[in-house]
């Protein structure tokens, strides 16, 4: 896949956590390009929400959740058995967990961490699930009441995909997004949206995930003989392309 | 007369001659690319060399302190491109610069290959440094006999060696352990702990088919509960890895979503308050840090992160502060400085390791320059009648200095040669395939290319986040099997030369102190 080309197809796919996300497609950039990042005037602050995707990629289908607070955004692959957690700790910085629920163990990246990793993360594109500056680049459309709240319909084409999205406004989040190229067709699809998550949705609690075992991405270079580090540093080295 | 008038004078003169000539008139012109120094300097320079070396006194007496600085992964490429960004930050070329251990008289190669590893980890080649003996793969401070993953308290005990900190201990001095990665990270806790795996830091860590009888204590609680002489005698441990000494119910002070790692539900930080006297303290921050007065304080711990501390270039970025390598370094000397008897100091400049591992060499060169820092904070404040500081690493890295970069090329930038032509500007070498390449680079790690190389005409590659390229793609870059330098002053420095075993360096400090 080539992600400078297809920068909407690629960021929802990796944002949506089929793998590790953030780091491979944060890794994705130039190395001393600075990620895109909206300006302030540009930025609406997302309101704090707990949503659930159905999530088609062909014919794969899987749920998949979103926790969006101040300063903290959570998602859930149920498919994959992973959850990854931001939290801005202060300005641009920001510390990131992922958890492998089937593996019991759990990879922190301090903010240091996460700048000698180049993936400093694009905040609106993490909070929005896909970044609301590309919605300028496509054909704003009708609009309609979706979840109790205004959805706009936005098409067009991105990097040779074609789109077919509605974007609740208030929210900052897809209703329903279509994508499509070549061999691919990917479709989420919001079924539940709210102010409070159920507390029966996946969350990587203290609780669940207290016994799990906590490794400092730092330390990986000292624990490649552990087969869980080497598979993560497999397949974290092998989605990076320059 | 200064350089560069002299140089002036020269060209002056040589353009004058080539002018009287009527010849050559291509090569007048000056060369683009030119180092201050004048033909003058460098010869006298040479001199100058010869004439301490013949004057250098070979210091016989014991050392009533040894300092023991180790650069994790600071191997000689590392070395080698921090003298020239430390010299280019500081608006020089930089090649004709020298950390300040560079000064030291005594330099040999440490052969750093462990008993099971050609290459080796932090584990063994500490371990190595500081009981004598060269170890096993992920093991510290224990013999080659130990099994791997041993969990018995007995069969440690029955296999350790005992270490130079705690060999100082004994003797009545005073003792002190400072990292920027976390106390119980492998180079540090091979000074006080004994485990067959190093990863066992928490009690947490320790696997449940140990069981819970006669098992190895975790490295943090090692820590805390050393011997009664080595508990009198180890009076600063400062570093990171707080998390490791805070059960998990409790959160960490500095992190509002962070918590401990311990199961026990031991609070190790107020252990070590609590069992150590009124004139105990421990401090987790800046403003705790300074607070703590050497004077009177008898026994300081300091963990400044839930994990390893900040790298130096992100350390002003810290939420709640955190104290430099080098007021670390002077900090611990102060306090170890009350004892009459000596002391023993390891410092440990960690986390030059970890920024390797990422492939991000801007980080690594910065954090060993604070080393270097640290080390010549150490010489000013020390005796070197009576001190032995060493400075060494425990590997290297595949870390390379490529291409043939012109005199005072940004260490960090792409490598640009000196032009064919003198007069002709410098631009960017081209490799292989037409691209530029930057001069450093690692042989594998997370900045592999896959496919083509990216086109870095238009890239920074000094920023500080840059990743340099590499060949083999590799999540972690990897620790290199090549020698690395060891450089010494002071008490018997001068046993510090040639080719040597990692482990000498051990028995080189037992020599210097005499036990």
């Amino acid at each position: 896949m080539n992600a400078k080309k297809t920068p909407f197809f690629a960021s929802l796919l990796l944002a949506l956590s089929l793998s590790g996300h953030v780091v491979a497609n944060e890794a994705r950039h130039d190395h001393a390009a600075p990620v895109a990042k909206m300006t302030p005037s540009q930025q609406v602050v997302p309101v704090p929400v707990a949503a659930r995707f159905d999530l088609k990629v062909n014919q794969t289908q899987t749920d998949w959740y979103l926790w969006r607070e101040a300063d903290s955004i959570e998602t859930a692959s149920a498919a994959v058995g992973q959850n990854d957690i931001w939290r801005r700790v202060r300005g641009n910085e920001y510390n990131y967990r992922r958890v492998f629920h089937n593996d019991q163990r759990v990879v922190d990246y301090t903010s240091g961490e996460i700048k000698t990793r180049h993936a400093e993360p694009d905040w609106s594109k993490l909070a929005s699930v896909i970044s609301p500056q590309l919605l300028r680049e496509l054909k704003r459309g009708a609009s309609k009441t979706l979840f109790g709240e205004k959805a706009v319909r936005y098409t067009g084409k991105l990097g040779g995909q074609t789109v077919d999205l509605w974007w609740l406004e208030k929210s900052q989040l897809p209703a329903s997004l279509q994508m499509a190229r070549t061999g691919q067709r990917m479709t989420l699809t919001l079924k539940e949206l709210h102010s409070t998550a159920p507390a029966a949705w996946p969350r990587a609690t203290e609780e669940r995930i207290a016994d799990y075992g906590l490794i400092d991405a730092a330390d990986f270079g000292d624990m490649e003989s552990d087969p869980f580090v080497a598979r993560i540093l497999r397949q974290d080295g092998h989605s990076h392309s320059h | 007369m200064s350089n560069n008038i002299q140089r002036t004078v020269i060209a002056s003169a040589l353009t004058a001659i080539f002018a009287l000539g009527g010849a050559m008139s291509a090569q007048a012109a000056e060369p683009v690319v030119q180092g201050p120094e004048s033909v003058q300097d460098w010869y006298k320079n040479g001199q100058r060399f010869i004439h301490q070396s013949n004057h250098l006194r070979a210091e016989h007496r014991r050392a009533k302190n040894v300092i023991l600085f180790v650069g994790d992964g600071m191997g000689i490429s590392t070395l080698t491109a921090a003298r020239i960004l430390e010299g280019q930050l500081n608006a020089k070329p930089g090649e004709e610069n020298r950390l300040s251990f560079e000064k030291f008289p005594y330099v040999a190669l440490s052969k750093t290959y462990s008993w099971d590893q050609q290459t080796s980890d932090s584990a063994p080649t500490m371990t190595a440094m500081i009981t004598g003996y060269k170890a096993r793969e992920g093991q510290l401070s224990v013999n080659h006999l130990t099994p791997r993953g041993e969990c018995s308290a007995a069969v440690i005990a029955a296999n350790s060696l005992p270490t130079m900190l705690e060999q100082a201990a004994a003797a009545g001095k005073a003792t002190g352990v400072v990292s920027t990665a976390r106390l119980t990270h492998a180079t540090p806790a091979a000074t006080y702990s004994h485990t067959s795996v190093r990863d066992w830091e928490a009690d947490s860590n320790i696997p449940a088919s140990c069981g819970t009888t006669g098992v190895v204590k975790d490295i943090a609680r090692q820590l805390i509960e050393v011997s009664p002489v080595v508990k009198r005698s180890l009076k600063v441990a400062l570093g990171g890895g707080r998390s490791y000494f805070m059960p998990k119910t409790a959160f960490d002070p500095e992190y509002a979503t962070t918590k401990g790692r311990r199961n026990d539900g031991r609070d190790l930080t107020a252990e070590w308050v609590s069992t150590r006297g009124a004139k105990a303290a421990y401090a987790w921050n800046k403003a705790q840090f300074d607070a703590a007065d050497p004077a009177s304080t008898d026994f300081l711990l300091g963990l400044f992160e839930p994990s390893h501390v900040q790298y130096e270039a992100d350390r002003a970025n810290d939420p709640a502060g955190e104290p430099s390598l080098s007021e670390m370094t002077e900090k611990s000397i102060k306090m170890l400085q009350k004892n009459r008897k000596g002391f023993f100091l390891h410092v440990e400049g960690g986390r030059i390791d970890h920024a390797h591992h990422a492939g991000n060499a801007n980080r690594a060169l910065l954090d060993t320059i604070e080393l270097a820092k640290a080390v010549k904070k150490a010489v000013d404040m020390t005796d070197p009648e009576e001190t032995l500081i060493i400075v060494t690493a425990d590997h290297s890295h595949v870390f390379t200095i490529a291409g043939y970069p012109h005199r005072g090329n940004d260490i960090l930038g792409l490598t640009k040669e000196v032009p064919a032509v003198d007069g002709n500007p410098t631009a960017p070498s081209k490799a292989g395939d037409g691209l530029p390449y930057t001069t450093l680079g690692y042989q594998n790690g997370p900045g592999a290319v896959s496919g083509a190389r990216a086109d870095l005409t238009s890239v920074d590659t000094t920023a500080l986040g840059y990743r340099q390229q590499a060949v083999v793609p590799m999540g972690s870059e990897t620790h290199a099997g090549e020698d690395v330098a060891i450089y010494a002053t002071g008490p018997k420095a001068y046993l510090v030369h040639g080719s040597m075993e990692q482990n000498w360096i051990y028995h080189v400090m037992k020599e210097a102190f005499g036990f």
